[in-house]
Order: C-alpha cells, then sequence, then structure tokens
C-alpha cells in the first residue's frame, strides 16, 4: 500500500489565527485578574484574530471559505447520524459537525472579545451586563473547546487521519472518493 | 418578546457568579452584619462619583465607578466599616 500524497488544506492564515486562538484563550485566562494591561492586549490580539478569520471565511482560499464547508442543519443532522453509524462521509476540509463547532466558537470569540473591549470604555465600563456576558461567554467556550477536540479526536479516528498535525502542517491525505 | 429578553437579561445579570478574584481581601464576618450596597453607593454619590456597580469580592465591596474626575476607578471597600482596602500588589 503507498502512502496517499499530502495535498494542502489549511492554509497559513487558518492555521496562524487557530494557534492564536490556542495561545490567546489560556493566557488571557489566566490573566484575567493580573496586574498590567496583559488580559486587555491579549484580548486585541484575539479580537483581530477573529475578525480576519471571518473575513477570511468570506474571501479566502477553498476550505477557509464558510461557503466551502457549512451545511444546512438537515445535512448535518444527516452527517451526525453518519457518525454515529460509523459510516460517515469524508471530507477534505471540515466536516458539517466541525464547521457548526466553528461557527460556535469564532462568536463566542467574538462575544467574549467586544464585550472586553466595551469594558475598557467609558461608555460601558461597571456595566452589568457587559460583564456578565464576557463571564458567560467565557464558560460557554469552555464548554466548547472539549467537544471541539473530542470531535476532532474521533474524526481522526473514524477517518484514519491525524488532523492535529493537519493543523500545524495544513496538509491532509488525499483520499479519492471524497465528498466535496 | 420584548419583556422575555428584559427579563432574561435581569435573570443573568443578576445570577452572575461571585468569584473571589484575589485582588483584595476584607476579614468581615458574617454578612448579616454588612451595611448595604446602597449605602455605599449613596456614600460615593455624595463623593462626586458615578457608581456603575457594586459586587462583592473576596468578602469586601469591589466598586466600579467613574470618579469625580470622569476617570474609570475600580475599588474596594470594607462591608462593615466602608473604609477603602488597598488592591493586594498594588503599590
Amino acid at each position: 500500500m503507498t502512502r496517499p500524497a499530502a495535498i494542502p488544506v489549511f492554509d497559513p492564515l487558518v492555521r496562524l489565527t487557530h494557534l492564536l486562538f490556542l495561545v490567546g484563550v489560556p493566557a488571557a485566562w489566566f490573566t484575567r485578574h493580573a496586574r498590567g494591561s496583559w488580559h486587555e492586549w491579549i484580548g486585541y490580539a484575539v479580537l483581530a484574530a477573529v475578525a480576519l478569520r471571518l473575513l477570511w471565511g468570506v474571501v479566502g482560499s477553498r476550505h477557509a471559505r464558510f461557503v466551502s464547508f457549512v451545511r444546512g442543519p438537515k445535512a448535518t443532522l444527516r452527517y451526525a447520524q453518519q457518525v454515529r453509524r460509523g459510516e460517515a462521509t469524508r471530507y477534505p476540509g471540515h466536516n458539517p459537525l466541525g464547521a457548526w463547532m466553528i461557527l460556535a466558537l469564532l462568536s463566542t470569540l467574538l462575544v467574549i472579545s467586544l464585550t472586553g473591549w466595551m469594558f475598557t470604555t467609558d461608555r460601558w465600563f461597571g456595566i452589568g451586563w457587559v460583564i456578565s456576558t464576557h463571564e458567560y461567554a467565557t464558560w460557554i467556550l469552555f464548554a466548547l473547546i472539549p467537544i471541539h477536540v473530542l470531535g476532532v479526536l474521533h474524526a481522526s479516528w473514524a477517518q484514519r487521519e491525524n488532523l492535529v498535525a493537519s493543523m500545524i502542517h495544513g496538509n491532509k491525505p488525499d483520499h479519492s472518493a471524497d465528498a466535496s | 418578546m420584548k419583556l422575555k429578553i428584559v427579563l432574561f437579561l435581569a435573570l443573568i445579570t443578576g445570577a452572575a457568579p461571585v468569584f473571589a478574584t484575589g485582588l483584595a481581601t476584607c476579614d468581615s464576618g458574617d454578612p448579616a452584619t454588612w451595611q448595604s450596597k446602597e449605602a455605599l453607593t449613596e456614600k460615593l454619590t455624595k463623593e462626586g462619583w458615578e457608581v456603575r456597580l457594586v459586587k462583592e469580592d473576596g468578602g469586601c465591596y469591589e466598586v466600579y465607578a467613574m470618579d469625580k474626575d470622569g476617570n474609570r476607578t475600580e475599588a474596594y471597600y470594607h462591608p462593615v466599616t466602608f473604609e477603602p482596602v488597598p488592591i493586594e500588589g498594588d503599590h
């Protein structure tokens, strides 16, 4: 059996923004009560990364664009049933469940970083619901992250490929008969 | 629908979990002996502050306010004496 050829899937901007979330989220968490403005600057970096990724999801490379991987609820449910039966279609880019996780993670990060920024302005400083939203959205993020990681591990196992490595070097093994 | 949203927001705002940040701690005993948040708000308002929020943190009252010069200010007060409490590690 020959090793399948590698095809580039995750472009450098996708990987860079992912890396920024991976580093930025724990860094922001551990500096949340620290002296100085580390927490704020990390937050701005994450906000910039979210904005960049959302824009890239419209104008970026093939597998970065949301239209290339986000499916409707029906198709996503059908895919979820395939996964449960252990006969999921392989997608060269993100699979439909991963797609919704990406949207959930990005929108949660957006809410957290926007409310965080609002708190540094005279207009929104000390406003109760701004703090609460910042905190609750953080707990939602911390609930989503383990599901995201489990999903990646499960898909890696089910499709016999290393998706964690793919998010580092950007390539995936080329399988014919993939869904688009 | 609007009412529902307002109720929901009021609920999540009021139910915000109380976590100690470790920025300040007060040996303030039984909360039944504390003065009210409203009393602290009133005191600070008289001193020219625009109090935005009073929370409990580490047995102290944590105040978010605009001070009389319009600066964003976060300050801690002992809930019984209303003495200002310095933020730890901030000298």
